[in-house]
């Protein structure tokens, strides 16, 4: 289009970045909207879930480390019985790294290619593998 | 409450910590001192009539949750991705983002040059437009890296991803705002 778009540089793009935003952004008063903001924290009490109010977080999470327990006492006492399976829906956590880069593969995912980066899916973690599909979910 | 603004200390650290106890002057401090950031940033990822409320509801949203902030990411990085959050709301919602004129859009100041005017003018158009456009996670990732100037660490930790991740988010964001403005 133009000699500075066809010779944009990352630096470039950074500078233009830096000015979106900002007319809009003048536009809007810190001291009013620090005054509306006061003012709604004072008008609005904190509340908090009724389970909290009444204490029930810590009635549940007894319960359940009560019930996790005694299936483990279960199985231990009945080797023989093993629990049945549930058809749980597969976690991201549940996925290794080959099937991680899988799944990003099948989106079209393209890889990086400036030098301070990871040159391809195969140079990020497991980790980071997870953390990016994860994100890309929304 | 009002507090004199040698007594309200320098830090945000500081501010916050003050704010814990009740101190309304150092609520408003942060606000002002953090105001331009958060509203460039929410102008740039796409609010527009809304973003006096936007701005609004992200300080109300971090002063509620305030005890949740460890300050292992900057304060105004914080604030950004709570800010953030508030505009992905709005939009669950249906309300925002407008579609601007050019007139009223970010030009930069090019000179007098009509041509130098012209192209940055269109330039800037499309930057925004493509800008809001990008996936979520992206366009956080490019705003708090080219626009709030914040390092990988501490936007990884503030939109609860990794390092690695958010490296690539940024560079996939300049490799498509590249390709559609060259």
């Amino acid at each position: 289009m133009s000699e500075m778009t066809s010779k944009m540089d990352d630096r470039q793009l950074e500078q233009l970045a830096k000015q979106l935003g900002a007319k809009a952004a003048a536009n809007v008063d810190a001291q009013k909207t620090a005054w509306a903001v006061l003012a709604r924290l004072r008008s609005t009490p904190v509340t908090h879930p009724w389970w909290h109010r009444f204490g029930l977080v810590p009635a549940a999470a007894a319960a359940g480390v009560i019930l996790a327990a005694g299936l483990g006492i279960h199985q231990w006492l009945t080797p023989g019985e093993a629990l049945p399976s549930l058809p749980l829906p597969i976690e991201l956590n549940e996925l290794a790294t080959n099937e991680l880069t899988e799944v990003l593969d099948s989106l079209e995912f393209e890889a990086p290619v400036a030098e301070l980066v990871p040159a391809s899916l195969a140079d990020l973690s497991e980790n980071q593998l997870r953390d990016l599909l994860a994100s890309m979910e929304g | 409450m009002t507090v004199p603004e040698a007594q309200l200390g320098e830090t945000d650290q500081e501010l916050i910590a003050a704010w814990r106890q009740g101190s309304e002057a150092a609520a408003t401090e942060l606000v002002r001192r953090h105001t331009p950031a958060v509203a460039r940033f929410l102008a740039a990822a796409g609010a527009r009539e809304d973003l006096d409320d936007l701005v609004q509801e992200t300080f109300f949203r971090a002063f509620r949750k305030i005890g949740s902030y460890r300050g292992s990411a900057s304060f105004r990085t914080w604030l950004v991705a709570i800010g953030s959050n508030a505009l992905k709301d709005l939009r669950r919602r249906g309300r925002s983002r407008t579609v601007l004129s050019i007139e009223e859009r970010d030009i930069p100041d090019a000179g007098n040059d009509p041509h130098a005017v012209a192209v940055e003018r269109d330039l800037v158009a499309r930057l925004e437009e493509e800008v809001s456009a990008l996936p979520p996670m992206q366009r956080n990732v490019f705003l708090l890296r080219a626009q709030q100037g914040a390092e990988y660490e501490e936007i990884a930790t503030a939109l609860g991803t990794s390092v690695g991740a958010a490296r690539v988010h940024y560079h996939q964001a300049v490799k498509r705002l590249k390709a559609v403005l060259q």
